[in-house]
């Protein structure tokens, strides 16, 4: 704690911010309209200094909220001395106004005591549809930003208390919804600005200049307790590369490449050697590639330490110009939170394995679930998110991924629907949400399964694809544990027309059922590690197979049930590990280099 | 009576003929908790000169609070359950909506299932969306999921199937035929327990019902028989979720229902200081051992939410409102790595308890602050039946807090005390925040036996002036009891915009859930004069998830939907600051609340011997934030002061289980009914 701080009440002011950007995310979760936000919390409220260092993020996604201040201290440079006691500011361009990518819309109210800016209490959220070449913000066509809908640099929405109609209209008239976003903009005014009273209630108590230097101690504080954890990876040089699939427009891999130096309590993340920059949307604006970093680092560290931008302090962040994760203006990103935020995280924690592979995850499944938009029976334009169908979580020392989870960028925390309110909202039926067997990736902790989701969709539809987890595996596994199987789309599976969806693009569908079984997440540890008896359960669920028991885990059951045969299982796992050898990090699928599974089948006393 | 079995208390509060209200205490038996039940009634009857069958014949009324099933959750030894649910949906249990309690902490797995996988069951069946029959359902797989249950010894079985709150025919078929092949098992029907939209939160809550089912039935027959059999010859009732009480036999048939039944008397007790208050706003706080809980209550009535966690599992049952927080007497303090004091949550719970309990804990807790304080008489701890060691909590706070933060010991434990009360206002904040509340005229009850050592320091915080401690705080729940009236909630999900609703429908669904409710009352043993009906509907803006519930009057007019828009809008725009004129309204869910009178206390005010200036008992130093010292400090007994009596702070009073902070400012009365009432004073300390 900083000289001159008094530490008990430094505890009660991080209390009481964090608590202001709590409350400010019930009022938008309850009063927003658009199901985004009140069914699954894709939006964030933060906190930040009069300087624009965000102080308090205790609600929300990381992915919003990692690069937050830089939105702020667009505003503080572009209305350098114009910023007026009840102004509220509004803005998402990534290029000129320190936005993540376009559909994020973030409102900015600025904070007086007395006639002194004190603070910034800040809302950013995902809207419905922002116009652009596709209904619901994500166009995969889209070859500039100027396809993906409107650009908002800093505006004042409201100047001294009074609305400006004129730019209230100019934003709403360019989406296709606009009612719903003029509502849910009218909430998150309203969440910034209780937050602006409670943060002015917080002011009086502590006088101006004790309000600041309690904030500049809580930077601090956060700086020194994330130091310390740091302190706890060893010093060096890691270096690991992460690739897409495909480029939106073409099958080529894309690659992210990090090189993680850590000094002490020091780290550097350099990007150089990343691929440039792509024609389509998945280019990271370098907001959202200092949030993805930041949300990296996070994972391997305390969980219950704060979260500023002071615990961001010691990490600096190299991204070489026109490369994917810094691109050159014009170029398309609204992608950027999810592929290639997905890609910076991984690659950060495939170097790190071999720093500290106790505090690494293994990958996560990316993202297998369309974008659908239509005519509902009623006349109205729908969008919805396939929210029903995320994929499996990679797993960690200790825990075993999540089978069906929230995005890697929310840290799992966007929630996932009912279907049951899914079927009343939009013309769909649901088939089937199930867990797929062998999806996860084998390891000592087991990746997450994915799901298998099928929905009939009653009217025609547009689609937006964006099927990352297809084709390729792609949650990796590590410290000897295994990658996680991919997913695959189909639409009207078991019927004449059965076909396999392309990953990106737009296809518009007749009324179709579509299949969706999405990627599982990988593994952590090796398999042959891992408890039979947590194996044989799996298998008891019918989340494991029988077969894969024997030739991933090296578990053999007795041939009249499932109970664990010890003798001939400890006889598979040696022959397993003399076999297999050392499993890479990178390539962990490690089959190819021997053959434990004929090894295995004899000591099962089976035929090979 | 009224008895709370609490985890580590069992509390009885009981009223006799004449109004004169009785407490007991007795340590809790969680084997077997009809002992500690039974020795409670022995030690009640003995002081009103009885044995304990003479009163049990003499009980007009039993009200019962357990944590039979609360516990059965937190230790998660439930019943083995078996799941039927619909093909293709059977992992919506662990699914969870993805549902985690904090987001940072990224290495938490979830809590196991309450039913595993392959005791998730599904058959071949379909209700669509607009409630017909898009598959039929296939026996057969019913009866085989029923012969795989039966060999793996499932005792209870929970029925859930998709789209059933829009039919629930093959709900029940279901069920027909789960009795008829397994007449032994448990059974809990989704559209039974709660028929409402949401396959998530409906499943859980029925699963935890099966869950909890068998045991807790157990026990509560188990304590009926033995009540039966010592003489009692009223039925006994059980404290539910929602604040009510409903009569045993009910509550066997949906014992999630009591799942909350001890802490949901919270609100009982507020409708009842509220009464004493002239139906003021009321915040009560219960300040325990190991946590704390807060339940708000508007004009004599606590709110009643849908959203319930519980050891981690979701319930969406109607229950009272209320927020738990991890801070209690014996929560522990430690300065972390970065050199800053946090306050839990970690706790030394019952044992070992606090250091200054003497048996070993070495750790400062929030208790041994406030005997280092002088604020808490080393000799008068639960009515004087343990002694404190002043010197083990001296040394544990010294080694854990002051020696790390170069402070006094004493400045150490104020530190504890500022940061836990800081804890505690922000949860009452946030509390008040999502119901909508401005605390500022509210009225701080404060029950349990810590509270009212750090209410006046919350009040201020809060912004709110008054605090009542009722004299029996550390047993208000069981108090509560007694004043709690029989009551039974009947939600149904109802979707359609208003502009399309039509009032004659409506009216038709109401009076059959309100005939459902007379019903069930009726077999409770009520008289139709004795019985009063809500009805409410949940209204929000198309889109939005969240819903605000209003009440209606049956029978529905067309204009009275138009009445409704308008009140829709109002409390939109005072809750969450905008309202929407042009937007369009959906009903969401139809709500009837079917209520019996029970006779409660009715205890007579005193007549108030106005101004009596009360001389203290004692004097000793106490400390103050404000004071930069120790301070002589009167020191008041309670069993010294009436009602009509006055003092001002700073001071203390010391009641058999509970202690009063008094602080610089605050002035104290004891009202009409013989209990305290502190108006805190103006300087508010941070």
């Amino acid at each position: 704690v900083s000289p001159g701080i008094d530490p008990m009440t430094l505890a009660v002011v991080e209390a009481k911010l964090d608590y202001i950007t709590r409350e400010m995310g019930v009022i938008m979760c309850r009063s927003a309209r658009s199901p985004i936000f009140s069914e699954s919390h894709d939006f964030s409220c933060f906190v930040a200094t009069g300087s624009g260092d965000l102080v308090s993020q205790a609600d929300g996604m990381p992915i919003h909220t990692g690069g937050g201040g830089m939105a702020v201290r667009a505003v503080l440079a572009y209305w350098d001395g114009a910023i007026l006691a009840d102004d509220v500011f509004i803005l998402n361009d990534p290029y000129v106004a320190g936005g993540n990518h376009l559909p994020d819309w973030t409102v900015i109210s600025p904070v007086f005591h007395r006639g002194e800016l004190v603070a910034f209490t800040c809302n950013r959220a995902h809207q419905i549809d922002i116009g652009g070449g596709a209904a619901g913000t994500y166009n995969p066509l889209a070859r500039e930003i100027f396809h993906e809908g409107l650009r908002i640099p800093c505006v004042k929405l409201y100047e001294r208390g009074t609305l400006r109609r004129d730019v209230m209209d100019l934003i709403t008239v360019n989406t296709r919804c606009p009612e719903i976003v003029r509502a849910d903009v009218g909430a998150m005014v309203g969440s910034t600005r209780v937050g602006a009273r409670r943060i002015v209630e917080v002011v009086e108590e502590l006088g101006v200049t004790g309000f600041r230097a309690y904030c500049e101690a809580l930077l601090d504080y956060a700086e020194a307790m994330t130091r310390r954890e740091l302190e706890h990876i060893p010093d060096g040089t890691y270096e690991a590369v992460e690739s897409m699939n495909n480029g939106g427009f073409t099958d080529a891999p894309v690659k992210i490449a990090v090189r993680v130096s850590v000094r002490g309590s020091d780290v550097s993340v350099d990007f150089s050697g990343t691929d440039p920059q792509l024609k389509s949307y998945k280019n990271s604006s370098l907001a959202n590639t200092y949030s993805s970093v930041f949300l990296a680092i996070s994972t391997l560290l305390d969980p219950y330490i704060p979260h500023n931008e002071g615990s961001y302090r010691m990490i600096q962040v190299v991204a070489p110009r026109g490369t994917v994760v810094n691109p050159d203006e014009p170029a398309p990103l609204t992608y950027a939170t999810v592929y290639p935020a997905y890609e910076i995280i991984h690659a950060c924690w495939k170097a790190l394995e071999q720093a500290c592979p106790e505090r690494v995850s293994a990958g996560w499944g990316k993202s297998c679930n369309p974008i659908s938009s239509g005519i509902d029976p009623d006349g109205h334009l729908y969008v919805m998110y396939h929210f029903g169908a995320f994929s499996g979580a990679g797993a960690v020392k200790g825990r075993d991924g999540f089978d069906d989870i929230g995005l890697l960028v929310s840290l799992g925390a966007l929630t996932i629907p009912n279907l049951e309110l899914y079927e009343q909202m939009y013309p769909v039926q649901f088939l089937r949400q199930e867990f797929r067997l062998d999806g996860g990736g084998p390891g000592q902790f087991r990746g997450g399964s994915g799901v298998e989701y099928m929905v009939r969709m009653k009217g025609r539809a547009h689609h937006y694809l964006r099927g990352e987890g297809l084709r390729t595996p792609t949650g990796f596994g590590v410290c000897g544990g295994r990658a996680g199987k991919e997913g695959l789309l189909r639409v009207n599976p078991g019927q004449p027309d059965e076909r396999e969806l392309p990953q990106c693009g737009i296809v518009e569908l007749e009324p179709s059922v579509l299949f969706i079984r999405t990627a599982g997440g990988g593994g952590w540890g090796r398999p042959a590690d891992r408890d039979p008896d947590r194996v044989r359960r799996d298998v008891e669920d019918g989340m494991v197979s029988v077969e894969a028991a024997r030739r991933e885990y090296g578990v053999v059951f007795h041939q009249d049930g499932l109970a664990v045969d010890a003798v001939a299982t400890a006889a598979c796992r040696s022959a397993m590990n003399a076999g297999a050898g050392h499993v890479s990090g990178d390539d962990a699928t490690g089959r190819e280099q021997a053959d434990p599974d004929a090894a295995c089948r004899r000591a099962a006393g089976q035929a090979p | 009576v009224g008895i709370d079995a609490g985890g580590t208390f069992t509390d009885l509060a009981m009223v006799d003929e004449d109004g004169r209200l009785r407490v007991v205490k007795v340590p809790s038996t969680p084997g077997d908790p009809s002992q500690a039940v039974f020795r409670a009634l022995a030690r009640a009857a003995a002081g009103c000169g009885r044995d304990t069958t003479g009163l049990l014949r003499a009980l007009q009324s039993f009200v019962l609070g357990t944590t039979v099933a609360t516990n059965i959750m937190v230790e998660r030894r439930g019943a083995t359950v078996g799941l039927i649910c619909t093909e293709g949906f059977r992992d919506t249990l662990a699914i969870r909506r993805g549902r985690r309690k904090y987001m940072w902490d990224f290495r938490s797995p979830h809590p196991p299932e309450l039913v595993p996988r392959s005791l998730r069951l599904p058959v071949r069946e379909r209700i669509d969306g607009d409630g017909g029959v898009a598959v039929p359902l296939r026996e057969g797989d019913v009866r085989d999921a029923v012969a795989a249950f039966e060999e793996r010894g499932v005792e209870a079985v929970a029925i859930g199937l998709f789209n059933a709150f829009l039919n629930d025919e093959h709900e029940r078929r279901v069920e027909d035929l789960v009795r008829d092949l397994f007449p032994g098992a448990f059974v809990s029907r989704s559209t039974d327990v709660l028929p409402v939209m949401g396959e998530y939160e409906r499943l859980s809550t029925t699963v935890i019902n099966a869950y909890v089912g068998p045991r807790t039935v157990e026990s509560l027959t188990r304590l009926a028989r033995e009540l039966g059999t010592a003489g009692m010859t009223a039925t006994p009732c059980v404290m539910q979720n929602n604040g009510g009480i409903v009569d045993l036999p009910s509550c066997i048939r949906r014992p999630v229902g009591a799942i909350l039944s001890g802490p949901a008397a919270g609100a009982a007790v507020a409708a009842l200081y509220a009464g004493f208050l002239g139906g003021a706003d009321v915040v009560f706080l219960d300040m325990g051992g190991t946590s704390t809980d807060i339940t708000l209550a508007r004009q004599g009535r606590a709110a009643v939410t849908d959203e319930i966690e519980i050891n981690g599992y979701h319930m969406a049952l109607p229950s009272v409102e209320m927020t738990t927080i991890g801070t209690g007497g014996g929560t522990i303090a430690l300065v972390d790595e970065g050199g800053l004091l946090r306050v839990g949550p970690r706790s030394a719970g019952a044992e070992p308890g606090p250091a200054c309990y003497g048996r070993g804990a070495t750790e400062p807790t929030i208790t041994d602050a406030n005997l280092v304080l002088g604020r808490l008489n080393a000799a008068n701890f639960l009515g004087g039946e343990m002694r404190l060691e002043e010197a083990a909590a001296r040394e544990a706070v010294e080694r854990g807090i002051a020696r790390r933060l170069g402070l006094s010991p004493e400045d150490a434990a104020i530190a504890i005390v500022r940061v836990a009360n800081q804890r505690m206002a922000n949860a009452i904040r946030l509390a008040a925040v999502q119901q909508g509340q401005d605390l500022r005229s509210f009225t701080l009850v404060s029950a349990g036996g810590a509270a009212a050592l750090h209410a006046s320091a919350m009040a201020r915080t809060l912004g709110i002036s008054r605090v009542y401690v009722p004299r029996e705080a550390a047993v208000a729940c069981a108090v509560g009891m007694l004043q709690s009236d029989m009551r039974r909630d009947y939600v149904r999900s109802h979707l359609v915009d208003v502009a399309a609703a039509e009032a004659g429908d409506l009216t038709r669904q109401f009076t059959h859930m309100r005939e459902q409710a007379r019903t069930d009352l009726l077999k409770a043993g009520l008289a139709p004069d004795e019985m009063a009906f809500e009805a409410a509907v949940d209204l929000r803006y198309a889109g939005q998830q969240w819903q605000v519930t209003l009440p209606v009057r049956l029978p529905l007019e067309p204009s009275d939907l138009d009445g409704l828009g308008r009140a829709f809008h109002a409390r939109h725009d005072a809750l969450y600051g905008y309202h929407d004129p042009g937007g369009r309204l959906q009903l969401v869910k139809l709500r009837v609340i079917g209520m019996g009178a029970t006779p409660g206390i009715d205890r007579p005010a005193a007549v108030l011997a106005r101004g009596g200036r009360p001389a203290p008992g004692a004097r000793r130093p106490v400390y103050f934030d404000w004071a930069g010292g120790p301070l002589e400090t009167p020191i008041f007994s309670g069993t010294a002061l009436g009602p009509g009596d006055e003092l001002a702070g700073p001071a203390i009073i010391e009641e058999a289980t509970t202690t009063i902070l008094v602080d610089r400012g605050d002035t104290v009365t004891v009202d009409a009914h013989d209990n305290y009432c502190l108006l805190a004073g103006g300087s508010a300390p941070r």
